[in-house]
């Protein structure tokens, strides 16, 4: 088959189609990963051959223009599993009406989504893989007849929000219905003479789910797991990994995304560094010199690191305390790795309360943290043996999960299903495009 | 896709979004849509931060009086972060409708940003300051008080019928909808009626009207992208509907006069009406006292105007550099008065939440100020609800609210029910 992968320019977004879109090559498909130009160096350098679309998106000058708005732990776009309040049709709402607007709308800003429409009708792809933000490649799947399917990189807020706003706005009277994505997504699709809009658009023809099952969000949509495989971006192991830790390795990391996107930490490292510096602990801490300025102690067994691949840290880990990124806390977890999550931005509160849930580590909210909570959740782990076992359950579910290799027959069959015309199979020759090129399908 | 919205110099921390760079009509429905979502964003992450003013423009509420309170503890004139300064203080509303530095569009005619859209040529709401003279010229002539008297007979006539043959009699115990079935129907007729719109051309009028009920919301909360192109489509109907009537008198503003009755004074008529029946039968005395004294309708319409008038507020731009609450004002600067919050200011009418007949000073209101866009059509505006309520409570002294009040969302300007089942 042919397989395009599209996710839009930010490389933490686009890290979690990396592997499958390695399984599927390795299986014999053609794969093609289109993003905007700014992401086009991360993805060749993962391997795989990049279709640049549209023009780079313009997220970051949004945000910088309007004084950080809307700020990503903003109250108002909270999702419901991350919140106390009962869930009403005014926050759903919102959500929506925020959202659309100055992320999914920005992310797939409209030359993107014409250029993929453009290069979807040309390449004609049997199933198109996105990113769970990325609608343009609903779009061009939706205009095109190809089989769509969103890959998530963790559990699906996203989709549990659409079942409760839908589910919300069709208990309003009619007049006071309102539904932004669908607005925007109707007349994008008539810009390129598509079918009519659907749920599909937003949700995929079915998901992807990384998350291990008992983590997994309820959302009554058609999903099939997937057990995570870290991809950390190009990555150099360093030598000190090769020698086993001498006592308790914890790893301390605020995430590369967090530091590199959202311009500020949230919490004082200082503080935390200062109150784990009495514990015998290897601490590894992804810190540059300039967030050190000001820390008066750290523990004595400390490595500064300014990036290390996860994948390559973990296995040797008691612990990790992080902000609860994607793939921090997914590599975590197929690691076995206990977790301390000072969770705030998006997805991340959902994971830190289910992990805590699991007795598989700690949720610092931010009105809880303090450094002294972190600090006795660290020594909590360290100390007790039901954490790291509750962990090694939890990894030994995810993976019963099929790997991205494993996944790819079931996607050859649900992709047959769901194509509106028929499709190639992988090894030898395409029968439809191999034999005889220039056939019209 | 437009520019990002920005922070502005004007207040302290505006977030406002940038100025669509061509009008509704001539925008792609990408460009338009991307812009009514981004200013609705917008005005909900002002409205999530705090904002009463943002809260307001959202209109998500039924009831938006406590957003007007929260405005009026905030000061005379208080900066809000959409970018507009708002004011719920009658003595200073009053001084800014009233002020020749205040205008309706900028001094050379361009909407200013906190505007969401312009419709440009043929929108009522857009005129040049040449056609509004024009159009206040034509308003006097046409409702002077023996025009408007012979009006008066028109339009009570016609409301009459519109109640007698859609609304089933009081002895038949079927129940009806106020506001479909009656008030829509009788004041887009009557208002026909009054301009001499042939039988022919009714279910136009009747349709162009219905297709720009949204058009004063649309200005500062934006619609759905449907909406508003249904709106433009509304526009072009009402030319088209102008360009068949014989013009009664060509250069004068009697044409201008006639799309603003059909396009403004036909919902702020229905709204008004059905506010008044609303709140007269929340107080059964005051309902039973309009029964037994017909007349009394005009004060009701006056008190309803003050205590939840059709119009909630008038936005205004600076023509030139001016002075509000000792506070300098630039040209360009957005003004929002507030004009319901400003009928419920406690400095001038005592128990202000309260609807009563018997309110001596209940005419101080400024709902439908002659500077505004229904100054025009307000002496048809009122003409119109003070029929419908003798027609009602005429025939139907037991008239009572048989079912909840369904009101719209994201109309900040425009208020009245949508619907409301009523027993006779």
């Amino acid at each position: 088959m042919r397989v395009l992968l599209t996710s839009f320019a930010h490389h933490t977004h686009y890290y979690g189609l990396v592997p499958l879109a390695w399984a599927l090559r390795a299986a014999g498909h053609e794969v093609r990963v289109a993003s905007q130009p700014a992401l086009v160096d991360t993805i060749t350098a993962s391997g795989l051959p990049a279709v640049p679309v549209g023009t780079d998106h313009l997220i970051h000058e949004y945000r910088a223009r309007m004084s950080g708005e809307p700020r990503p732990n903003h109250p108002a776009i909270a999702f419901d599993e991350a919140r106390a309040e009962p869930l009403d049709w005014e926050h759903a709402l919102g959500i929506e009406a925020i959202l659309t607007p100055y992320f999914y709308l920005l992310a797939n800003n409209d030359t993107m989504v014409d250029d993929l429409v453009a290069f979807t009708r040309s390449w004609q792809p049997d199933l198109v893989l996105w990113e769970p933000t990325t609608f343009a490649g609903a779009v061009a799947a939706h205009v095109t007849g190809a089989a769509h399917a969103r890959v998530l990189w963790g559990p699906d807020v996203m989709g549990s929000a659409r079942r409760k706003f839908v589910a919300l706005r069709d208990q309003q009277p009619p007049e006071h219905r309102e539904d932004p994505t669908a607005e925007w997504l109707t007349w994008t699709l008539a810009r390129h003479r598509g079918p009519a809009f659907t749920e599909e658009l937003v949700t995929g023809k079915w998901t992807v789910d990384p998350t291990p099952p008992s983590l997994r969000l309820d959302t009554g949509l058609p999903t099939v797991g997937m057990r995570y495989v870290p991809y950390n971006g190009t990555s150099i192991v360093p030598d000190w990994l090769c020698e086993p830790p001498e006592r308790p390795r914890v790893c301390l990391t605020l995430g590369v995304s967090a530091r590199e996107v959202l311009g500020g930490d949230g919490v004082e490292q200082g503080d935390i560094l200062e109150a784990l510096a009495d514990l015998d602990i290897e601490l590894v801490a992804t810190l540059d010199s300039s967030q050190l300025a000001g820390v008066r102690s750290y523990p004595k067994h400390t490595r500064f690191v300014d990036f290390v691949p996860m994948h390559a840290l973990l296995p040797s880990c008691s612990a990790i305390v992080h902000h609860g990124g994607a793939g921090t806390y997914a590599t975590a977890v197929v690691n076995a790795v206990p977790q301390v999550m000072l969770a705030e931005l998006w997805d991340a509160p959902v994971k830190a309360r289910a992990i805590q849930e699991q007795g598989v580590g700690f949720f610092l909210p931010p009105a809880e943290l303090t450094p002294q909570a972190v600090r006795d959740a660290v020594v909590r782990i360290l100390e007790d043996p039901a954490i790291p076992a509750a962990a090694q359950r939890l990894c030994e579910e995810t993976c019963a999960d099929p790997t991205p290799a494993g996944l790819v027959p079931e996607l050859e069959r649900l992709t047959a299903r769901h194509r509106s015309t028929p499709v190639g199979v992988p090894a030898g020759p395409d029968p439809l495009r191999g034999a005889a090129p220039g056939i019209p399908k | 896709m437009a520019a990002a919205p920005e922070v502005n110099g004007d207040g302290p921390t505006a977030i406002t979004q940038p100025p669509l760079r061509t009008t509704a009509r001539t925008a792609s429905d990408s460009e338009l849509g991307n812009h009514l979502l981004e200013t609705r964003g917008l005005h909900w992450i002002h409205a999530a931060n705090g904002d009463p003013y943002a809260v307001v423009l959202r209109a998500q509420l039924d009831d938006p009086c406590p957003e007007y309170a929260r405005v009026r503890t905030r000061g005379p004139l208080s900066f809000s972060p959409t970018g507009s300064w708002v004011t719920a203080d009658h003595a200073l509303a009053a001084q800014a409708l009233g002020s020749p530095d205040l205008g309706l569009s900028t001094a050379d005619g361009r909407p200013v940003p906190q505007q969401v859209l312009a419709y440009g040529e043929g929108s009522p709401l857009e005129l040049g300051p040449d056609a509004r003279a024009r159009l206040s010229q034509e308003s006097a002539r046409t409702f002077a008080p023996e025009a408007l008297e012979r009006h008066r007979a028109t339009v009570d006539r016609v409301h009459q019928d519109v109640l007698r043959t859609r609304v089933p009699g009081p002895a038949t115990g079927q129940d009806f909808e106020l506001m479909g079935d009656f008030v829509r129907p009788a004041v887009t007729a009557a208002t026909a009626a009054v301009l001499g719109v042939p039988e022919e051309l009714r279910q136009e009028f009747a349709t162009c009207a219905e297709r720009l009920r949204l058009l004063p919301d649309s200005l500062l909360a934006p619609q759905s992208l449907w909406k508003v192109r249904s709106a433009l489509d509304g526009l072009a109907e009402l030319d088209a509907l102008s360009a068949a009537l014989p013009d009664p008198a060509p250069g004068t503003g009697a044409r201008p006069l006639r799309a603003q009755s059909c396009a403004l004074g036909v919902t702020a008529a229905a709204h008004l009406a059905g506010n008044a029946v609303l709140a007269l039968l929340d107080d059964r005395s005051q309902w039973r006292q309009v029964c037994e004294t017909p007349e009394l309708a005009a004060h009701a319409v006056e008190e309803t105007l003050r205590h939840d008038p059709p119009v909630q507020l008038d936005a205004r731009t600076v023509l030139r550099e001016t002075e509000l609450a000792g506070r300098r004002l630039r040209a360009g600067t957005h003004v929002v008065v507030l004009t319901a919050a400003a009928g419920r200011d406690p400095s001038v009418f005592a128990d202000p939440d309260r609807f009563d007949l018997g309110r001596q000073n209940a005419a101080a209101h400024l709902a439908l100020h002659e500077s505004g866009h229904h100054g025009a059509v307000a002496p048809l505006v009122r003409l119109q609800a003070q029929a419908a309520l003798r027609a009602l409570a005429t025939r139907f002294p037991g008239l009572r609210q048989a079912g909840p009040v369904l009101r719209a969302r994201r109309t900040p300007v425009s208020r009245g029910p949508l619907s409301v089942r009523m027993t006779t």
